[in-house]
């Protein structure tokens, strides 16, 4: 059999970032500080990499597969605005650090299923938080500053209320909480989410949010009844919403037709859709093309501006590369044997998977379009360090396993 | 036509490729993986049916020894078990599933090996005793050891 060559893809992606950065560095009147910046970033691809593969901390391909997917958005990023791609990589140096620092936590505790509790009181506090505190853009409050740094609470309510859900389906929490079965409360819990959300006109987060519950309960409760009763409630609340919503009606009303206002609703989807069908089979290369004219191009729209500028092609392969990330993040949670960390590890996988289809889906009006991040690729402090931080705790998932394996094999 | 646009557009395409050369080595890669996962699991399958055919033909019966609590538990009055070992507890995936609420999950197993048979605590909340005495985590079994859990009582008694 042929030796595993473990280096060939960081030499790839060694590559791709030497000759993206160098024609970012043509493109902005050759700044040596372009290519700091992007040796930077590579070198911190590498660190990563080379220290999971040499102290053997579980799987070696998640973060490769998410380094190729961030060296795309951020040269997309960096010829898009130079600024935002340079604060961009900021972050993933950032998101770097939460990556191990979420891994060596996550890693070290072995109470979390206990603390059921604790993950309601604080999503609810960061709920109550922004509520107050709370500054709206683009029409959702959800924003907070401190200080020099804004974020966003409710990607860390994502995860959070993973770990939550997660809390009832390993079996660890069994005992009803106010005479109320849990099974009842994770529905309780919820409901007040997402009204917490529609108070934030979050929409986006809801879709996700409510999506993994679906999901979750599918994968694990027995009793058929409270998914269908479930499905029937989210139903009644899209028509509800449908009907009350004026934002809601636009969304769907544009996703039906674009052309009918496509100088005002519809602009923003169908210059992406434009965008899509200029690029042809290899695109037009980078900075030749003309994403700017897409509203939010460098958030919710990147994957527009990828298929432009890098052609079909280029938009395929980010999608096979997500489907890579989601392929090994299922095959950590099938391997696992812990019960909760199975349950977190298919919890945080989903709500990937379901982002990743749910802004795709949008940008592509395959589905209505509610703006959330693409992983990895969009622009967005809270999004990349949130990416980071799950990523890190699915490797730790592995890695407890495999720490578990290989005691099994001395023995 | 600026050099800037030239250059761009012909990196496109060596992008591209240098995209998809990374997705097949890393598809390479992980196909390795699956092949030695694959082979290992093979080996283990093996071994673990190579002890099922030696322990397949020996057969004991759990006798339930009756007491008050019974009457609000569903429960066999004798329960015949398999070499190859079978898992006492609540849940319904055990071979021997008993909705009690002081019995857990997977409460305790019993199996048999090379002559002798084994009884073992799963890690139960409210113990096994065996004779008496808690079990802290394997024993053997004779003729007529009494298995205690969860308020319940078994006599084991060995098939000739």
């Amino acid at each position: 059999m042929k030796r595993a060559n473990y280096r060939l893809p960081a030499y790839l992606l060694v590559l791709m970032n030497v000759l993206g950065f160098l024609l970012v560095f043509m493109a902005n009147d050759y700044q040596l500080n372009v290519l700091y910046v992007g040796l930077g970033m590579m070198c911190l691809f590498l660190l990563i990499y080379s220290i999971l593969v040499l102290c053997r901390m579980g799987d070696k391909y998640l973060v490769l597969i998410a380094s190729m997917l961030m060296t795309i958005g951020v040269l997309m990023l960096c010829r898009l605005n130079i600024v935002t791609g340079a604060r961009q990589i900021v972050w993933i140096g950032i998101g770097g650090i939460v990556f191990f620092a979420t891994y060596t936590i996550y890693y070290n505790i072995r109470f979390w299923h206990r603390m059921w509790f604790l993950y309601v009181a604080l999503g609810i506090a960061l709920f109550v938080i922004t509520l107050v505190f709370g500054k709206t853009v683009n029409g959702s409050r959800n924003w907070i500053d401190i200080g020099p740094i804004a974020f966003q609470p409710s990607e860390i309510i994502k995860i959070l209320y993973v770990m939550f859900l997660s809390c009832h389906y390993s079996k660890s929490w069994e005992k009803p909480f106010l005479r109320v079965n849990p099974m009842y409360m994770t529905g309780i819990v919820t409901y007040v989410y997402i009204l917490f959300l529609m108070l934030q006109r979050d929409w986006g987060t809801i879709l996700v949010v409510f999506s993994i519950f679906i999901f979750m309960i599918y994968i694990y409760e027995e009793t058929k009844w409270f998914l269908w009763a479930n499905i029937a409630a989210a139903v009644i609340v899209a028509l509800i919403g449908y009907k009350f919503l004026y934002h809601i009606q636009v969304r769907v009303g544009v996703w039906l037709d674009p052309w009918a206002d496509v100088s005002n609703k519809g602009y923003q989807i169908a210059q992406s859709l434009f965008a899509i069908a200029s690029g042809g089979y290899f695109g037009k290369g980078l900075g030749n093309g003309s994403p700017d004219y897409i509203p939010e191009v460098h958030t919710d729209f990147i994957f527009s501006a990828i298929c432009e500028e890098m052609g079909v092609f280029g938009g395929a392969a980010v999608i096979i590369l997500f489907f890579l990330l989601f392929y090994r993040c299922f095959k950590v949670t099938l391997n696992t044997e812990n019960q909760y960390n199975k349950a977190v590890g298919a919890g945080l996988t989903l709500m990937f998977a379901l982002q990743t289809f749910i802004i795709i889906g949008g940008v592509t009006k395959f589905i209505p379009l509610t703006g959330i991040t693409l992983p990895f690729v969009s622009y967005g402090g809270t999004s990349i360090v949130v990416s980071f931080a799950s990523l890190g705790i699915i490797q730790a998932i592995s890695a407890i396993e495999d720490r578990k394996g290989a005691e099994a094999l001395e023995q | 036509m600026s050099a800037y646009s030239i250059i761009s557009s012909l990196l496109s395409y060596v992008f591209t490729t240098i995209i998809y050369l990374f997705i097949f080595s890393v598809i390479a890669l992980i196909y390795m993986d699956i092949k030695k996962m694959g082979k290992k699991e093979k080996r283990e399958q093996a071994d673990s049916f190579a002890l099922k055919d030696k322990s397949i033909d020996h057969y004991a019966v759990l006798k339930t020894v009756k007491n008050k609590k019974l009457s609000d538990v569903k429960i066999k009055a004798a329960y015949r078990i398999n070499g190859k070992g079978v898992i006492i507890g609540r849940s319904k995936d055990c071979d021997i599933s008993i909705s009690h609420k002081f019995v857990s999950v997977e409460h305790f197993q019993v199996w048999y090996d090379e002559g002798f048979w084994y009884i073992g605590d799963m890690g139960s909340k409210n113990g096994t005793y065996l004779n008496g005495a808690r079990i802290k985590k394997v024993k053997t079994l004779q003729n007529d050891d009494r298995i205690a859990f969860g308020g319940l009582e078994f006599i084991f008694r060995e098939e000739e």
